[in-house]
């Protein structure tokens, strides 16, 4: 499906990662925490791999030095029940954008965050400055 | 999925006078190969002593007050920040649970990662190599406390309780 201007949204295909920015004080003691998983808006914003490289997904954030990159698998997430992940390219910012939908709100979230922290891996780690 | 009041219906206790474990050193000379695994298994369950413990906890309790500067947007991305009401029910939460593990059963529970959490909340993370336990101290102190463990297997632990009151179900699992 096309915007009317813009990039088409995609499938993102099960073997394929997604990356997403962690700022560094999720990183309580030094290791990554399941505090980085929370819908924000109409989703969780990652992106797809296909058209974006870690280096480009820590640049966008607002304060590039305070964030670490993670990326996380398709298939991972979406064997997490009831996340999905679907490309939500944002024209012209960003044609990697994509979204973790159906993040509980419920008490059960607790227990897709823990998921969600097993298939998670750190690709560019927090540089040690000070605050 | 049972609440905290259904879990402590199920598991009564007994109060048992608080005792000290054995070193965690293994004290293997002279001691024969039975007593010697059983010494092993007790360091990997139990650890050091309450002491230690102790200050390992205050260590990390002060180490969450780091939290507090966490102000609205503190990463960019619009998360809120967090509140010394809500760290406070945390921490109540873990020194609450460590103690009458302690009293009751001379048990030292693990120490666990105090960190942020989705919308004001904050998270009290566990990570062990048998065991996982995640509870999650909501912003709102009259919203139940939710939690999530397993054993990376079969074996599972949800639901939600009161942070402010102890619960057994959570206790259990923090001496598995």
């Amino acid at each position: 499906m096309a915007d009317s201007v813009g990039w088409p949204a995609e499938v993102i295909p099960d073997s394929d990662f997604v990356f997403m920015r962690a700022h560094r004080d999720h990183f309580p003691g030094g290791k990554l925490a399941p505090g980085l998983f929370r819908q924000r808006g109409g989703g969780m914003s990652v992106d797809w791999e296909k058209y974006s490289t870690p280096e480009e997904t820590k640049n966008r954030a607002k304060q590039p030095a305070d964030n670490a990159v993670v990326k996380l698998s398709a298939a991972g997430i979406r064997a997490i029940q009831p996340l999905r992940v679907e490309h939500t390219p944002d024209y012209p910012e960003n044609r990697s954008h994509s979204d973790v939908f159906d993040m509980p709100t419920d008490e059960s979230l607790v227990e897709v965050r823990v998921r969600l922290l097993r298939i998670t891996d750190v690709v560019i780690p927090t540089t040690p400055t000070a605050r | 999925m049972p609440t905290a009041e259904a879990v402590q219906k199920e598991w009564e206790f007994e109060p048992l006078e608080a005792q000290e474990w054995p070193d965690a050193t293994p004290q293997v000379a002279g001691w024969d190969e039975a007593a010697t695994e059983i010494t092993v298994k007790l360091s990997v369950s139990v650890g050091v002593h309450a002491p230690s413990r102790s200050e390992k906890l205050k260590a990390e309790f002060e180490r969450a007050r780091e939290i507090l500067k966490l102000k609205d947007d503190w990463d960019g991305e619009g998360s809120v920040g967090y509140s010394t009401e809500t760290l406070d029910r945390a921490i109540l939460f873990v020194s609450t649970h460590a103690s009458k593990l302690w009293e009751s059963f001379g048990l030292a529970a693990p120490i666990p990662t105090i960190g942020p959490g989705p919308d004001g909340s904050i998270d009290v993370h566990w990570k062990l190599p048998a065991w996982e336990l995640l509870v999650n101290i909501p912003q709102n102190s009259d919203a139940m406390a939710t939690f999530y463990g397993d054993d990376y297997g079969a074996q599972k632990i949800r639901g939600s309780f009161d942070p402010r009151r102890f619960n057994s179900g959570v206790a259990e699992w923090l001496i598995r």
